[in-house]
């Protein structure tokens, strides 16, 4: 399967295959970007593993159940 | 999650001369994306030295095919290292995805035009470059893949926005 890497050309698929994902664009908070940016590479690298693992642990917390 | 020393695990790699391309979410990430991953993926050089090279460095760190529902800690071997599938391990460092080729069907010498270095302390990581990662993600199409897609895409138009 031969796929262009060019960015011009994966625009133009989304554009007619998943506009929806081509639209959530313009609601990504470029300050995290920023953020991220700005940290050493293996660092970023550091933050997003352990981003991850906080996200686990909390998935494995057991739900409270609201009494209203 | 078990542990993961991403610093150890890329150490050991390089220590040992492997020759392979960091794809998926630890690429996402090195390039400046603020997504979470929770492993290593990469693509290696599946000819015969390299693949010899991995496979020592990979039973040196107790690796073992952590997908295995059976858990029989089944190490890899040179034969599925030559091959085309995915192997997802587990090593004494944390998760390490070796990939033979992306779902694209492209390995490692198909990729390497389209990778970059980023330095990375004293280390030079080869990386699937942003235009790439993105265009591989958006056609592979899986939800997780497709939530990705606007944050590269946004990422890469911030890095270009940056460039002199």
């Amino acid at each position: 399967m031969g796929l262009p890497y060019d960015i011009a050309e994966t625009i133009a698929w989304l554009r007619e295959h998943d506009p929806d994902v081509l639209a959530a664009v313009g609601d990504v908070d470029r300050t995290l970007i920023a953020l991220t940016l700005a940290q050493p590479p293996m660092e970023r690298l550091r933050s997003a593993w352990g981003a991850a693992a906080t996200l686990e642990r909390l998935a494995a917390c057991p739900r409270s159940t609201s009494t209203g | 999650m078990s542990s993961f020393d991403l610093d150890r695990l890329i150490d050991a790699l390089c220590d040992a001369q492997v020759d392979f391309v960091i794809v998926g979410g630890a690429a996402a990430v090195l390039h400046g994306a603020p997504v979470t991953t929770k492993d290593l993926d990469i693509v290696h050089d599946r000819a015969p030295a390299n693949v010899d090279r991995l496979l020592r460095v990979l039973l040196s760190l107790d690796a073992y095919n952590r997908a295995d529902l059976a858990n029989r800690r089944l190490p890899p071997t040179v034969s599925g290292l030559s091959a085309r599938g995915h192997l997802n391990l587990q090593t004494t460092y944390g998760p390490l995805d070796v990939l033979c080729e992306l779902d694209d069907n492209r390995g490692y010498t198909e990729l390497l035009p389209h990778s970059e270095v980023i330095l990375a302390g004293e280390r030079r990581l080869r990386v699937l470059d942003l235009p790439t990662l993105i265009a591989v993600k958006a056609r592979v199409g899986r939800p997780k893949d497709r939530l990705v897609v606007p944050v590269l895409i946004a990422t890469l138009e911030e890095k270009q926005k940056r460039e002199p």
